[in-house]
């Protein structure tokens, strides 16, 4: 089955962009949080729930806007052909490590529910999923790097074993040093950049 | 009371991380849950935790959430009447 | 026709270190939940169903260096290398794939009473994975799925993707979670948690009941007229998302009634024996699981929850209530709902309150999670 890579969408602290072109500005603020509200003020989003994610949800939630952004999906409203697979190295680490901050010191035991809920890194495709109204096929995976092949495996027998007409995929990884997302929507049928394994490990590494 | 439901609008826009929105902008009698500051069931647990934190109250029985974060002033008036800290 | 069907399994659980002792246990009633006091540093007293560790590094002692690795890393372990005293594939080939499955891994190292010497990226899933994998020899990057409480049937299903593809000849699926103060204090902020053992489905229930436990699946692929007689074959499956709520359930059983929906598409429900429902025994979550089935014209299948046994075991679940379902399926016997008394759901399930025979060759099996994940799985035992 011929799939391709119809759209892309790269998000770094100092760096916004589809399809490799920068979509805004975004200047050096002093810390991820910062960057990633800047990010979403710059884009002009209005979604007051982006404010009480962590981290890791809001750079998926501003990925998926960018990638969805004037594409044919907002004109289908029974999403359950649109998948989502997405991947990432540290999991849900830096939601964990400040949920842990609220349970290490007997004296001042205060377990927080809002940050517990985001130490699934999974949570990032329930975000997703609500904003768009998406039902279909989805999976977190985690790797020690971006894995072209798994990616590739796994999007190719969606598209071959189910109803999936659309996948949203990629790479969505938050840790303390640092953030970046890379997604992709696929489809079938050609266009500029086919579906392989070639062509995911040349993006990824030159987005 | 004033003072208490002035800190108690300050500590809930901090605590659910309600952006844009400014003490002055909720209105005491107004619903906190469903169409007024449209908080949802992980805000009802949080303000059970800050009732705790802030206030020293447990509350046992979540399903009193409800009743008593129903305003700021039911709010207010649960802390003043059970209030340990 | 090529089918994907298991070849071995192993369950850890309070209810033993093999599928044999759980099920013996599960077949006489007996509940692994017992009450706890300050265990993991958790302040009060509350109920989950724990592994007997002590047992199980005395065990992994014999066959490895026990210091090497963590609670979760030896756990895992454990069940691979139970699982595969059944079968003689070779689990260093490069045809054999490692799909793991958790929710939280090693995340106790993040406690700093516990880090036990572990470099802080041992913390990390791939690298808990990666011990795992280069355990066995086997030189493929195992696939992690992490997601939530679907986690093990979303592993299974990827497996079985995986071998259809042809890339693999076997794949051994693998998961499990160990308990923690993070774990327990976190369902405890959601008040999520039952001051007894759970009650699935029940009038009374009031929240679930956490355990530890790992399974093991190793998954073959073969023509359907050459696999061994009583296999278990994975048929079909699916997930879905509700795109309600990150955490609550949707009160239409969206995602679950797609997932169900799909995985029974070509299905004659006429030879539906049972469905093996999430059934954790919270208000909400029992609720939208009968909203879902009635919803997929299921209400008169028999259904049941296996979570009154051992608890919610997190990314073991989908795979140890898999084990449990085939186990069913190949004795003809229906599990009853150990905690259930009265039906308390708006719909008219039929609850399965007492072991009883059947005929029928296919069972469902789902689970949903936070994030607003729902995932279904259809077994079929082949003659």
């Amino acid at each position: 089955m011929e799939l391709s890579i119809l759209k892309y969408c790269t998000i770094l602290p100092l760096e916004v962009g589809i399809n490799s072109q920068k979509l805004i500005d975004v200047e050096v603020q002093e810390s991820l949080e910062k960057s990633l509200v800047q990010t979403y003020r710059n884009l002009g989003l209005e979604y007051l729930k982006f404010f009480k994610m962590d981290n890791l949800s809001k750079l998926a939630t501003l990925a998926a806007e960018c990638l969805l952004k004037d594409t044919e999906l907002y004109a289908i409203t029974d999403n359950d052909n649109v998948a989502v697979v997405l991947s990432n190295a540290s999991s849900s680490l830096v939601a964990d490590a400040k949920y842990q901050q609220t349970i290490n010191d007997p004296g001042n035991y205060f377990p927080s529910p809002a940050l517990f809920v985001y130490t699934l890194p999974n949570i990032t495709i329930g975000e997703i999923c609500i904003k768009h109204k998406i039902y279909g096929e989805n999976i977190f995976l985690i790797s020690q790097f971006f894995n072209a092949h798994t990616l590739y495996l796994h999007v190719n027998e969606l598209f071959e074993k189910t109803n999936t007409r659309f996948c949203i995929t990629g790479w969505v990884e938050c840790n303390e040093a640092t953030y970046e997302a890379f997604l992709m929507l696929i489809v079938k049928g050609e266009s500029d950049n086919v579906l392989d394994i070639k062509t995911l490990e040349n993006l990824y590494k030159n987005k | 009371m004033e003072a208490l439901i002035s800190e108690l609008k300050e500590e809930i826009i901090k605590v659910l991380n309600l952006e844009g929105v400014k003490p002055e902008d909720i209105d005491n009698d107004a619903p906190l849950f469903g169409d007024g500051l449209g908080l949802d069931s992980i805000d009802a647990l949080e303000l059970i935790v800050l009732l705790e934190k802030n206030y020293g109250i447990k509350l046992e029985d979540p399903g009193k959430g409800r009743e008593i974060f129903g305003s700021i002033n039911t709010f207010a008036k649960y802390i003043s009447e059970n209030q340990k800290k | 026709m090529k089918v994907v069907y298991k070849i071995a399994d192993n369950i850890i659980s309070s209810l033993g270190f093999t599928t044999a002792e759980n099920m013996a246990a599960i077949r006489l009633g007996q509940s692994g939940i017992v009450l706890h006091e300050n265990k993991f540093g958790i302040p009060g007293p509350f109920q989950s169903s724990v592994i007997d560790f002590d047992k199980l590094n005395a065990d992994f002692s014999l066959f490895a260096e026990l210091n090497q690795y963590t609670d979760f890393e030896r756990l895992i372990i454990s069940s691979v290398h139970e699982a595969a005293t059944y079968t003689d594939i070779d689990l260093s080939s490069s045809e054999t794939l490692f799909v793991l499955s958790t929710t939280k891994g090693n995340v106790s190292l993040l406690d700093p009473k516990l880090s036990q010497g572990f470099d802080a990226e041992r913390v990390s899933l791939w690298a808990a994975a990666n011990e795992i994998a280069t355990f066995f020899k086997n030189p493929n990057t195992p696939v992690i799925v992490s997601q939530a409480c679907i986690s093990g049937i979303s592993a299974l299903l990827a497996a079985k993707m995986y071998l259809e593809s042809g890339k693999y000849k076997h794949v051994v699926v693998t998961g499990g979670d160990v308990l923690s103060k993070f774990i327990v204090s976190g369902f405890q902020s959601f008040k999520a948690l039952s001051p007894n053992r759970c009650k699935p489905f029940d009038a009374l229930r009031d929240g679930l009941t956490l355990g530890e436990g790992a399974a093991t699946i190793i998954l073959s692929i073969a023509d359907e007229n050459l696999i061994p007689a009583n296999s278990i074959v994975i048929k079909a499956g699916a997930t879905s998302n509700d795109a309600n709520h990150i955490s609550g359930p949707s009160r239409t059983g969206e995602g679950l009634c797609r997932a169900i929906t799909h995985t029974l598409k070509d299905v004659d429900i006429q030879n539906l024996a049972f469905i093996n429902a999430h059934g954790t025994a919270t208000l909400y979550n029992d609720e939208m699981e009968a909203i879902a089935i009635s919803r997929a014209g299921l209400e008169h299948i028999p259904v049941n929850s296996l979570k009154g046994y051992i608890g919610h075991t997190l990314g073991a679940a989908g795979l140890i209530e898999t084990i449990v379902c085939s186990h069913s399926l190949l004795n003809l016997k229906l599990i009853r709902t150990l905690g259930f008394s009265n039906l308390g759901v708006s719909k008219n399930l039929n609850i399965i309150a007492e072991t009883t025979g059947f005929k029928a060759t296919e069972c469902l099996k789902t689970a949903s999670g936070f994030g607003g994940c729902n995932a279904a799985v259809l077994i079929k035992k082949y003659n």
